[in-house]
């Protein structure tokens, strides 16, 4: 029954959050929403490390025999962890004042509704509705607060978004016709479905064109959720759904897969350092690492997946990360044009502090998160092959130099002269002492979450998925 | 036949509208009229004569049809009773609740005769309401393109009939199968009459112009309604006949309308246009269902008219208080809409969205009805012309999600009043309840 | 008997024919009577006397006389005929032909012909009419009422329209 809660409290105090006009009373309310959801969270891991799987099924619409199933495993366990974690930085984070701000919390809480459903749900038509559920609010937020470019970004997002939930419900009606049972050259045609619903919203290159404006226009509190949650969605389909209904699928396509998210790692990475904008560089290099991470998933080994389900987490704090520091500059300086900025170092040391860390997360440096992350998946992908470990490994390197580029034009320099004060408020500087921390607690002291994500624990099927 | 009576009597107390005593009772005794005609329908369940079959497709399409114009009443006399600052148009709700009478009958025959009566009784007040803005000449011109137009269906309706006559010497569908060529072609031609009513391809030409020229309160509630009758009707007669006299005309039809209707609503700029051809593509989904008639074909078909007539309604009255702020009904008028109205933007995005078939609203478990039904049925070419279809669906609906939160024409706030109010507040708890609880309209068959 | 059916037929497809392309709306009003006529003819020789007397006193009777008014007070003359594109009408003749091949085909085609029972001397009467009407059909005929209620609530209020647009 927590698992109810858990999904169905976002959504009751987005209701009220619509109805809330003033600036601080709906962050409040957001506030306090998204720190009892966390709890809920925390309440049902601890739930989940004494009982070790956490179910509940309600019968909902007879007639279709569709019920409300949801059944939580550690990696799901982790992505709900993760989808609490984030809508609570997002909302710390916001501190601009906005039009409306009751939609604007009530979109937010509703997002995270639907991908705790998402992460919970245990069978396919329960995975579609969410799916379909988690685009909503990102496209409302997107079109109500987004940047100068929203509309044609807007369009963009949703066309992308709903040919992809258009080839998983192809996918998921073919499933649907041979009852579970589906033959092998079936299974060929549902993985490329299924491939391509979960290609758009990693993003994997060639579909990937959505995302570096979605990420340029959306309002950084949106920006933090499609980057650290909307964007693991795609992955956790993989593990979920295509792995478990086209395994053979899985089989025969698993090298060109491979290959193709090693071309967006690459094309990420490159294109990361030549952009000028600071958004945009955190949109490629997470196209680079989402690649990364797809392309372990896919090579099968224990290691690879371990890794990968770690990374999820890491990636997700980092990306949080640097978008917050992103949004604390541009409410500073109004700019985030890599052009226009410059010496912030000397007037936040803090902050600077923070970014370096983050950075050094991100690129896998030794005891931090990223590291560990990275090290297991470039083994997993090494037992595959060793040249897509090779190649998949230059996106270390890559990602070391753009980094570097970023914190270089960004804190370093010269710059502008009037700068104004970095007076950083206490909620700020909370907040990132806690990623900074974390980033850093999870390198050290890897094991506890890696045990959360062993492999084994999604391995066994689930037959009621077929329903 | 309590319905039927009951409603009557209401329409004529409304033709006395303006001259009764006691005004302020008119909009109660109405829907209480109305759930008291729902009711009737369990006082004499089932009940078959030979003119009558008064069954459970009646009961279930019949509270559907009431609901919908019970919903219209209220906004009509809201909007009347608002606009003018005195009296509510008694006259047009009376021919409203004719209408419904009809509509009723539509889903309540069992004798052909009753049949053709039905279908008039629904018209003839439609021809009169679409023309009923008599100030502006797109109307008078709707209202006379779909009489004549309506006129000639009847006429088809009627020659089928005869010829169905003619071939099996009977006017009950189920009693003799036609196999003859003559009551084959009474049969297609008697399909035809219906289907000039639900606005399928190639009947469907009326179907824009009506839309655009009546008044946008009449449309939505019509939209809903024809369609809710119509397939009603359908449902009753393609039930008790033979697949293979009407089986490759209907698919043919079904294929041909939805996506006709998809591809003209694309690049329609008029959102009562736009509605009209989408409204056409939806016929041509609800058709589908006919492919070949199983068990679960009814269930499909009520629900998918349930649902649509929720997002219809919806729709329309948004489009109607646009218009009353002063706006014409373009795809630009929506603009702004977002900081003029929060609620009415909600019930456009629901309503929108469910039409477009979007989880977890009812629209997208009607789509999800039909995809299993052709899916069951076999047809492999089917399916994926469907599914296309919804993809394009799903485009320019999403063009209309848009625009009501980009940049305004007109930044005044929108104001409702009370009965209209009431009607959204109506709409908005009919789409949740249908979201949470749709195994109360799926289980009923 | 069939002489008479051929010319009645004759007369009466004729007389639609004449409807349809005389250019003048009189001479068509004038053919509809005869058509009309001719329509209740076949009435009378399938011993349907009661609505033979209908037809003519009804529609070549009050409704004709109404089409007649109509004509003169709206001074509908050869000018305000609209001319349809020449395609338009192609197409709409070969439609129109297409039917009609159509259903004269079923009609020879069919396998077991169409036979009708042979009618009963009285069935057309006023006498055997009467009964069914008010007794099987009585509901139908009730109904019947809320179409003409309907139509009439709907003439007023075209009608009022005008004169509040006059009032104004």
């Amino acid at each position: 029954m927590i698992l109810l809660g858990v999904i169905l409290f976002p959504f009751l105090s987005a209701i009220v959050s619509f109805f809330l006009h003033s600036e601080k009373g709906s962050k409040a309310w957001a506030l306090l929403s998204v720190f009892i959801e966390g709890f809920l969270v925390f309440f049902s891991a601890y739930l989940y490390s004494q009982a070790g799987y956490l179910s509940v099924e309600i019968p909902w619409i007879q007639t279709l025999g569709i019920h409300l199933h949801f059944g939580v495993r550690g990696f799901e366990l982790w992505m709900m962890i993760l989808s609490a974690v984030v809508p609570a930085m997002a909302v710390v984070s916001s501190s601009s004042k906005r039009a409306n701000p009751g939609s604007y919390y009530g979109l937010l809480l509703g997002m995270q509704g639907a991908l705790m459903g998402l992460f919970a749900c245990a069978n396919l038509f329960l995975f579609y509705i969410f799916w379909e559920l988690s685009i909503l609010p990102s496209f409302f937020l997107l079109m109500g607060w987004g940047g100068l470019r929203k509309e044609k970004t807007a369009v963009t997002y949703v066309v992308y978004s709903l040919a992809g939930s258009f080839a998983l419900l192809a996918g998921l009606l073919y499933v649907f016709m041979s009852g579970g049972q589906v033959s092998v050259y079936g299974q060929m045609g549902v993985f490329i479905l299924f491939f391509i619903a979960v290609a758009i919203k990693i993003p994997l290159w060639p579909f990937h064109s959505w995302q570096p404006d979605t990420y340029e226009q959306t309002d950084h509190a949106t920006t933090m959720m499609v980057a650290g949650v909307l964007s693991k969605m795609g992955l956790l389909g993989i593990l979920k759904v295509m792995l478990l209904f086209a395994p053979l699928g899985a089989v025969f396509s698993s090298d060109k897969v491979i290959g193709l998210a090693i071309v967006s790692i690459l094309y990420g990475s490159s294109l990361a350092l030549v952009q000028g904008h600071f958004k945009r560089v955190i949109a490629y290099s997470s196209l680079a690492h989402m690649g990364l991470m797809a392309a372990s998933l896919f090579s099968g080994t224990s290691e690879g997946i371990q890794g990968s389900i770690f990374q999820m987490g890491s990636h997700a704090l980092n990306v949080v990360g640097l978008i917050w520091i992103g949004h604390i500059i541009y409410e500073r300086t109004g700019t985030l044009k890599l052009a226009e900025l410059g010496g912030i170092r000397s007037r936040s040391p803090f902050l600077s502090a923070v970014f370096l860390v983050v950075i050094l997360g991100s690129i896998g440096f030794p005891l931090t998160n990223g590291f560990v992350g990275e090290t297991l998946m470039l083994f997993g992908l090494y037992s595959v092959h060793p040249l897509f470990a090779i190649l998949a490994g230059l996106s270390l390197v890559l990602g070391a130099w753009y980094m570097m580029r970023l914190f270089q034009a960004v804190m370093l320099g010269k710059g502008n002269s009037n700068l104004p004060e970095f007076n950083l408020t206490w909620s700020e500087r909370i907040g990132l002492g806690v990623i900074m921390v974390s980033i850093v607690g999870m390198g050290i002291f890897p094991q506890p979450f890696l045990d959360f994500v062993t492999p084994s624990s999604f391995k066994e099927s689930d037959s009621s998925c077929t329903q | 036949m309590y319905s039927i009576i009951i409603l009557t009597v209401l329409g004529i107390i409304g033709m006395l509208g303006d001259m009764l005593p006691l005004k302020r009772l008119f909009l109660p005794v109405t829907l209480l009229g109305f759930a008291l005609a729902w009711l009737g329908y369990f006082f004499e369940f089932p009940m078959h004569t030979s003119l009558f079959s008064f069954d459970l497709i009646s009961m279930c399409f019949g509270g559907v049809m009431l609901v919908i114009t019970g919903i219209s009443v209220i906004t009509v006399y809201g909007y009347g009773s608002f606009k003018h600052g005195s009296e509510p148009p008694y006259t047009v709700l009376a021919l409203m609740i004719f209408a419904t009478a009809g509509g009723l009958l539509m889903v309540a025959w069992s004798h052909l005769m009753m049949l053709f009566l039905a279908i008039e009784i629904l018209s003839i007040p439609l021809y009169v309401l679409v023309g009923s803005q008599g100030d502006r000449k797109a109307s008078q011109e709707a209202s006379l393109k779909y009489f004549l137009l309506g006129a000639v269906a009847s006429c088809i309706f009627l020659f089928g009939m005869a010829l169905y006559y003619a071939g099996t010497g009977s006017f009950l569908l189920g009693a003799v199968h036609p196999h003859s060529l003559v009551g084959s072609a009474g049969v297609l031609l008697m399909i035809a009459g219906v289907c000039f009513k639900a606005g399928v391809v190639p009947f469907h030409s009326w179907v824009p112009d009506v839309y655009e020229g009546a008044p946008t309160v009449i449309t939505g509630w019509m939209a809903a309604l024809v369609k809710v009758a119509a397939f009603g009707a359908l449902t009753k007669m393609v039930g008790s006949l033979s697949y293979s006299v009407w089986g490759l005309e209907v698919m043919g039809m079904a294929v041909l309308t939805m996506t006709l209707g998809n591809v003209l609503a694309v690049q329609q700029g008029s959102l009562k246009r736009l509605l009209a051809y989408s409204g056409i593509a939806h016929a041509g989904y609800m058709l589908l269902v006919f492919l070949p008639v199983t068990e679960t074909s009814i269930t499909t078909v009520f629900f998918y008219g349930a649902s649509y007539a929720l997002g219809t309604l919806g729709v329309f009255t948004v489009i109607h208080i646009l218009e009353q702020s002063g706006l014409s009904a373009t795809v630009d008028a929506l603009r702004g809409l977002f900081k003029r109205n929060k609620t009415v933007t909600l019930l456009w995005c629901l309503s929108v969205l469910s039409l477009a078939g979007i989880p977890p609203l009812p629209g997208f478990f009607a789509k999800l009805l039909v995809l299993m039904h052709v899916v069951k049925a076999h047809h492999s070419g089917l399916l994926w012309v469907t599914f296309l279809n919804f993809l394009v669906g799903v485009y320019y609906y999403f063009r209309l999600i848009l625009y009501p939160f980009t940049g305004g024409l007109s930044e005044e706030s929108v104001v409702l009043s009370v009965w209209q109010k009431v009607g959204v507040v109506i709409l908005l708890i009919l789409t949740w309840g249908a979201v949470l609880f749709p195994e109360f309209l799926l289980s009923v068959f | 008997m069939v002489t008479l059916f051929l010319v009645l037929s004759l007369l009466t497809v004729l007389s639609a024919l004449c409807v349809v392309f005389t250019r003048n709306l009189i001479y068509s009003v004038l053919s509809l009577i005869v058509c009309f006529f001719a329509i209740a003819g076949h009435y009378v020789l399938l011993k349907a006397s009661f609505l033979a007397v209908i037809q003519v006193i009804v529609y070549a009777g009050a409704i004709m006389v109404l089409f007649l008014f109509m004509l003169m007070l709206m001074n509908l003359n050869k000018k305000a005929e609209a001319s349809k594109p020449f395609s338009l009408k192609v197409v709409a003749v070969g439609v129109c032909l297409l039917v009609l091949v159509a259903l004269v085909s079923i009609v020879f085609l069919s396998a077991p012909r169409v036979c009708f029972a042979p009618l009963a001397p009285v069935s057309g009467s006023v006498s055997a009419l009467g009964p069914l009407l008010f007794n099987e059909y009585a509901i139908p005929f009730e109904l019947t009422s809320i179409l003409f209620l309907s139509a009439v609530a709907g003439v007023v209020m075209i009608g009022s329209y005008g004169k509040k647009a006059k009032k104004q």
